[in-house]
């Protein structure tokens, strides 16, 4: 398994990146953002990583029939078994509540899977909108946004957190730049100047999410 | 200086997510969290004006910072912002030469650390702006595009719509053409290529699948051969002189099937010049069928017109013509009775009374070809018949044809007239023997019985025959001559119809009028190798065969004198009646009706011994007279006379029996023997 300081190839850009990235895609373009993830996944897939794509805004099986599309889904179970699809609320809250600590513990656990099924990078992606729903404990997403800073660390999961811009309000739009070190502009990734540590941001006063 | 940078690249960053913000609002909201960043900034807010409408107008909204509405960007409104000017306030608007977005509105805390920023924000509210005229015009776009969109959805909605009804007329068209058996085809001039609609496929009895097929060479193969060069012809002349061809054929389908077409062609010009031939091809088997059905019918319809016609004529033979002949034979009998052997003119009379009973023969055969020929019928064994007559029909062929037969040993029983199953041998023999034309030939007669159902489903006549029994004897005769022009097959049966110039033609009407009164039917057909076949087919009877009549019995002569009443309403035939009843040694009294015998027979009834009185007359028929006589005396000898024959006349079920029938025009010897018989009867 590679480690933080491992690059990495995000597929939608020719650079590379340390391996437990963690990025905002804020879209409106739904074109675009299809173009940027699927070549994300794709990169994973084909240089032999594990991939977890958390679902909001379509189904599991169409990410399956995008794969097939994109011609990175062969017949080989090792490929399906590397490749997760599933529905965003499920994995953020299973039990109908979203607790950061539990969804954190499910980002560790991922990585150290990967890494005793031998995978030498992992990378997931997921459609936030499932914080839109005001389930119970949704407002604590940016904390946990925060802290998946923390965990990355420890546990170089790459990750990139879709946020539609047509759903997501202004200030909840500003508010998920303090907690993502990187922000994809334009196809590329970028430093975010408004990202703001973990330490600072949850010591700062109380997070609200709409 | 890192913190300036910071603050810079931040103002940046937050210009690089303009792009994906989806509205003013959106934009105002993310801009003031923003600022909120930059140092010296105590708070932000932007009061935005108004959403782009559709309409390209800015709609009030309210200002959340200073409780004002804004007014729409009008020349005769003045913008109004309470912060704009204020101290500690820094306002930006947020507008473009053509419209107005809103208010930037920051509370200044720190204004020399501000300071440092303001070009930033300054710029920052410029990007703004910018950002905000883009969706603007992205909108005003998205609008148009919209119309251009509902537009776009509305031809492709009519073209969908057209393209649906296309398909259904050209489905409604396929299926009428299949249903009506219509078929179209164009064949391309310069191109040489042919189309076939679905129908054209299915009348030639292809798959329209099979492409390969259509071509004026597949479909030519259809047609036989001799048609192949008209059609062939039509076509050329279609192209070549522009002239259309509509024409009917029968073909052969690829699937072996005998279809007739119509086959339709018409020229396409361009130019003067036939670029296209359009054509129809239909299959119009049904109406032909339809077309000799209504043939049929029509034939059959002339036939029974004919009947009637003839049966009308019947009528008027039985009752003017033979009561007319009925008067010339009586007195020609008479005066020859009374001219004496050596008289010249004796041979006048006898030339005269051999053309009346000729005249008389005649009629009898009229009567006969409709049926209602005198004779009488009994059970007959019909092999029997034809051998004891073997002789003399043996006798009427010339020498070079060969008569064969092939008789059963015994039967069938049929029911019928030796005299008149004598006539039908004669005629025939003889037809046959004509067909040979004087050459060496055979006749073969033979005698069967077969089933009903070996019977042919279509016989010659009578055409509305319908065989009712289970067995039918069959008399055949086959010959080896000329056999039978198609022309005349028809018009065999007619009355004086005869390709010889001797004949009365009469020949097969009777034969055809004796077999209709037994309920038979004739077949005739040309025989596949020479010759001719008739068939006649007669019920075959369940009962024991009576005994041969003696063809020589005779009344006995018994002579017995006495008053006799003659009813007629016709004088003439009441004046010969009484002359020849003298003749023959009665005393003849005369009546011209029914009620004139009543009244006559009341006042002489005792020297009256015999009543002979017509069937057909005005007021009281034969039938009404007989019924008065009998009420005066119940045993009264009655002889009826009828033009019809004796069967047509007992059609009417009556109580009252006659003793003798006597058919006109009769001889003297004839009236003797009725009176005879009526006499002996009543004695």
């Amino acid at each position: 398994m590679k480690r933080e300081d491992d690059k990495i190839s995000l597929g939608f850009d020719n650079k590379a990146y340390p391996a437990g990235t963690h990025m905002c895609l804020i879209y409106n373009d739904e074109a675009e953002r299809l173009k940027i993830i699927s070549k994300y996944l794709e990169k994973g897939l084909k240089t032999g990583g594990r991939v977890a794509y958390f679902v909001d805004e379509i189904t599991p099986m169409e990410i399956y029939s995008w794969l097939d599309k994109l011609d990175v889904a062969p017949p080989e179970k090792n490929l399906y078994a590397a490749f997760t699809a599933a529905e965003a609320q499920k994995t953020y809250c299973p039990d109908g509540t979203f607790i950061p600590d539990r969804m954190l513990a499910t980002l560790r656990d991922f990585y150290d899977q990967s890494v005793n099924q031998g995978y030498p990078h992992c990378r997931v992606c997921g459609e936030m909108g499932w914080a839109l729903k005001n389930l119970p404990g949704s407002d604590r997403l940016m904390e946990y946004e925060s802290l998946v800073n923390v965990v990355v660390t420890t546990h170089p999961v790459t990750a990139v957190c879709q946020y539609d811009a047509n759903r997501f309000d202004g200030v909840t739009i500003l508010k998920c730049l303090e907690v993502h070190p990187y922000m994809i502009v334009h196809g590329q990734v970028v430093h975010n100047p408004y990202y703001i540590t973990p330490e600072e941001f949850l010591g700062s006063a109380q997070q609200v999410v709409k | 200086m890192n913190q300036r940078f910071k603050v810079i690249g931040q103002i940046s960053a937050a210009e690089n997510i303009f792009h994906v913000l989806p509205s003013n609002k959106k934009i105002g909201d993310f801009s003031a969290q923003a600022l909120k960043k930059v140092p010296g900034v105590a708070s932000c807010c932007i009061c935005i004006f108004g959403e782009p409408h559709p309409s390209g107008d800015l709609l009030p909204v309210f200002c959340e910072g200073c409780d004002i509405v804004l007014r729409s960007l009008c020349p005769d409104q003045e913008r109004v912002c309470r912060f704009d000017g204020k101290e500690n306030y820094e306002t930006y608007f947020l507008n473009t030469a053509a419209r107005f977005f809103g208010t930037l509105i920051l509370e200044i805390s720190d204004p020399d650390a501000f300071s440092l920023y303001s070009p930033f924000v300054s710029n920052f509210s410029n990007t703004i702006t910018i950002n905000m005229e883009n969706l603007w015009q992205k909108k005003q776009l998205q609008t148009k595009n919209s119309a251009l969109e509902k537009y776009r959805h509305h031809l492709e909605s009519l073209i969908k719509e057209r393209t649906e009804q296309l398909e259904k007329s050209e489905q409604l068209l396929d299926n009428t053409q299949k249903m009506a058996k219509i078929g179209g085809w164009e064949w391309d001039v310069d191109k040489q290529t042919m189309a076939w609609t679905a129908a054209t496929y299915h009348i030639h009895g292809l798959n329209p699948d099979n492409h390969e097929k259509c071509s004026p060479e597949s479909s030519l193969q259809c047609y036989d051969p001799a048609d192949q060069l008209v059609i062939c012809k039509a076509f050329k002349q279609c192209i070549k002189d522009k002239t259309p061809y509509d024409m009917q054929f029968c073909i052969t389908t690829y699937q072996n099937h005998r279809v007739w077409i119509r086959t339709m062609g018409w020229p396409v010009l361009e130019d003067g010049r036939v670029i296209k031939i359009l054509g129809n091809i239909m299959d119009i088997s049904h109406y032909k069928k339809l077309e000799e059905e209504r043939v049929a019918l029509a034939k059959q319809l002339q036939h029974a017109l004919k009947a009637d016609s003839l049966a009308r004529m019947a009528g008027a033979i039985a009752h003017h013509y033979n009561n007319q002949l009925n008067v010339v034979m009586g007195n020609l009998e008479l005066a020859l009775e009374d001219t004496p052997a050596d008289a010249g003119f004796r041979d006048n009379l006898t030339e005269a009374m051999h053309a009346a009973r000729k005249s008389a023969e005649i009629s009898e055969l009229m009567l006969t070809y409709l049926g209602q020929g005198s004779g009488e019928t009994s059970q007959l064994d019909l092999s029997k018949l034809c051998r004891s007559y073997l002789p003399i029909l043996r006798t009427s062929l010339p020498k070079d044809i060969a008569l064969e037969t092939d008789f059963m040993s015994a039967g069938p029983a049929i029911l019928t007239n030796v005299n008149q199953m004598q006539i039908i041998l004669t005629h025939l023999i003889t037809n046959a023997a004509e067909a040979i034309n004087g050459n060496t030939g055979r006749i073969r007669l033979s005698v069967g019985v077969i089933p009903v159902s070996d019977i042919p489903e279509i016989v010659t006549a009578p055409e509305d025959w319908h065989p009712e029994a289970a067995t039918y004897a069959c008399l055949e005769v086959t010959d080896t001559g000329i056999g039978i022009n198609e022309q005349n097959m028809e018009k065999l049966f007619d009355p004086f119809f005869t390709t010889k110039f001797t004949g009365r033609g009469m020949g097969l009407p009777v034969i055809l009028g004796l077999v209709k009164s037994w309920v038979g039917a004739i077949c005739v057909e040309n025989r596949k190798d020479r010759g001719a076949r008739v068939r006649i087919y007669l019920p075959v009877q369940e009962d024991t065969i009576a005994a041969q009549p003696d063809i020589k019995r005779r009344w006995q002569s018994v002579e017995k004198g006495g008053t006799v009443l003659l009813v007629d309403d016709q004088d003439a035939v009441r004046k010969t009646g009484a002359g020849m009843l003298r003749r023959l040694g009665y005393s003849p009294m005369s009546a011209s009706s029914g009620l004139e015998a009543v009244a006559v027979f009341r006042e002489h009834h005792n020297e009256i011994c015999c009543v002979i009185t017509d069937l057909t007359m005005p007021d009281m028929d034969g039938w009404e007279t007989l019924a008065a006589l009998r009420k005066i005396q119940p045993d009264l000898p009655v002889v009826l006379v009828s033009g019809h024959d004796q069967s047509q006349a007992m059609k009417q079920d009556r109580p009252e029996k006659f003793q003798a029938f006597l058919h006109k025009p009769y001889a003297m010897i004839q009236l003797k023997n009725a009176l005879l018989k009526a006499l002996q009867q009543g004695s």
